[in-house]
This record gives C-alpha cells, structure tokens and sequence, in this order.
C-alpha cells in the first residue's frame, strides 16, 4: 500500500513563483500612469459633459419652439392659401381656359341677358288671378 | 505606514495619488502572488492585477472602512480572478478543450517557475482543483490566513471554508500520489 502524501512539508509552501526583474516597481509606475491619464480624460468629460447637456437642451426647446411657431402662426396658414389660389389660378390658365371659360361664359350671358317682359303675359297673369286680386281691394 | 494613515492621507486634498500609490506599493505584491496562483500565467496575473487597482481606485473614494483595506483589496482581486476563471472555462466549453489542462501547460512551460519536481506536481494538483476550492485552499495554505479573514474576502461561512479546505487537501493528495 502506498504512503499518504504529506503536502505539509515546509518546503512545498514556499513560493515557486517568479516575475521578472523589477517588475513590482515598473508596475508602480504603470498604474500611477494609468490612473493620470484616466484622471485627465474623465476630467475633460466631466468639464464638457454639463455644457454640452444645456446647450442641447436649449437646442431642443429652440426647434420645438421654432416648429410649433411655423405649424400654427397665421402668416403661414396666408401663405397656405395664398399657395392654393395661384394654384387654382394656374389651372384655370393653364388646362381650362378655352373649354371651361368658354362654356362658362355661354351660361353668364344666358343668365345675366335681361329678358323683356311681355304685358301680354302680365295681363293673362293677373286675370288668372284676379280673384286675389278682389279680395286684397276689399281690404 | 499603517492603513489608516494611508486612508486620511487619500482624504487630503490633493494626495489622492500620492497615497495610492502607497497603497500599491504596499499591496501589489501580496495580491499579485494570490492571482499567480490562481491563473498560474505572469501575463495573466499581471493584467489582473492591473485592473484590481484600477477598480480600487475608482471604489476608493466610496470605501467606508468598514472592512480592512487589505480585505477589500483581496476582494476585489478575488472577484476579478474568479470573473477571469468564468469566461475562460466558457470559452474552452466552447471550443470543446479543458481548462484546467491549459492551465497544466501554462505551468509546464513557465519560465517563471523556479520550483523542484514535487512542487511543480503540487502547483499542478493546486491548478486541477475548482476554482472556489483552489481560492480557499490558496489562502490557508500558502497565505496562512484565518477562517475568519477568508470568510470576510469570500463571503463564506467558517464552516464552508473548513469542508472545502478539507477536500480541496484530500483531492491534492490523491492526484500527488498518482504524479509522483
């Protein structure tokens, strides 16, 4: 049968270890050299980091102002409008002029031509209706 | 320079760095040797460590010592390794390899390693174990600390610590015989 190991010998705990030379010092200076330049990027943040939040929130209110004062202000709905009538125009020019203008025009004279009366036809008129006629002269 | 003093130092204005690096000259050493054991690597321990004083420098100022500042630091050290331990056992799963045989290799081919046969069997045997057993068994062993003090850094009770100091030694034993 075999012996049990005896793992408490004094030789076995020490270290087997090595580094190389001087390197608990370079590593001293290697973090010292890290921790410097970390300091110095987190400082530029930190320092630009607030500006750069209210300069961006004033940039936001800015457009949203800016957006709403085109959406609704009244110079723009004119403007809108105005953009629709010369549109309208510019069909009316463009695409209607000879046929539309023409028939439009055969209907303004019909409708505004003024018609003669005949007092023959306000004679037969009013004997149609003579009746009315006598009971609004008895009032 | 004890603790305390290093602390109201980092306190004065202007001393920060001044004191920190007393700090890491007062520590780097220890912690760096408790990393080496647990990754074997130089470069590996050096990168963690390196990232342990960073983290450090950046919690210090929210450190309300209510621990030693030498636990704190351990425990920092101690998270960063174990953190290290994680994804490269994820990534050997991944790539179907076994860690800890890597691990073996790092050791086989060291030229940091200026132990006799037996202990290079040993630091092998060490390396074989879980990460969590190696941690404790490290620290009793070699670093000779207190139940109490591990258990401060790991977050485990004395008991726990006891029956894993207890199989970590049993394991180390058995694959000592098989080695050697």
């Amino acid at each position: 049968m075999k012996e049990k190991f005896n793992i408490d010998q004094p030789h076995l705990r020490e270290n087997p270890y090595t580094v190389p030379e001087g390197y608990f010092r370079s590593f001293q200076c290697s973090i010292s050299e890290r921790i410097s330049h970390k300091d110095s990027k987190v400082g530029v943040w930190s320092l630009i980091k607030p500006q750069l939040a209210l300069v961006s929130t004033f940039a936001i209110i800015f457009l949203m102002g800016y957006g709403a004062m085109q959406l609704f202000s009244p110079s723009t709905i004119e403007s809108g409008s105005q953009t629709v009538v010369a549109n309208t125009q510019s069909i009316e020019e463009n695409h209607l002029e000879t046929s539309f203008i023409d028939f439009f025009d055969e209907e303004t004279d019909s409708l505004t031509k003024k018609k003669e009366i005949d007092p023959g036809q306000i004679i037969e008129y009013l004997n149609t209706d003579a009746g009315i006629v006598y009971l609004a002269s008895l009032e | 320079m004890d603790d305390k003093d290093l602390l109201a130092l980092y306190k004065e204005e202007g001393k920060e760095r001044y004191a920190f690096n007393l700090i890491v000259g007062k520590y780097s050493e220890r912690l760096y040797w408790h990393i080496r054991k647990m990754v074997a690597s130089h470069d590996d321990a050096n990168d963690l460590l390196q990232n342990t004083f960073i983290k450090a420098w950046n919690a210090l100022p929210e450190f309300r010592e209510e621990s030693k500042l030498f636990t704190w630091l351990y425990r920092i050290a101690t998270n960063e390794v174990l953190t290290f331990l994680k994804r490269k056992q994820v990534r050997s799963f991944l790539s179907l390899t076994d860690y800890s045989k890597k691990l073996e290799n790092v050791l086989e081919s060291d030229l940091y390693f200026d132990g006799d046969a037996t202990q290079k069997a040993l630091h092998k045997a060490i390396l074989k174990l879980p990460k969590k057993q190696r941690i404790v068994f490290n620290m009793r062993y070699f670093d000779e600390m207190k139940y109490e003090e591990i258990s401060e850094i790991l977050g485990t009770s004395v008991g726990a610590l006891k029956a894993s100091y207890h199989h970590a030694t049993q394991k180390i034993q058995e694959s000592l015989q098989e080695l050697i």
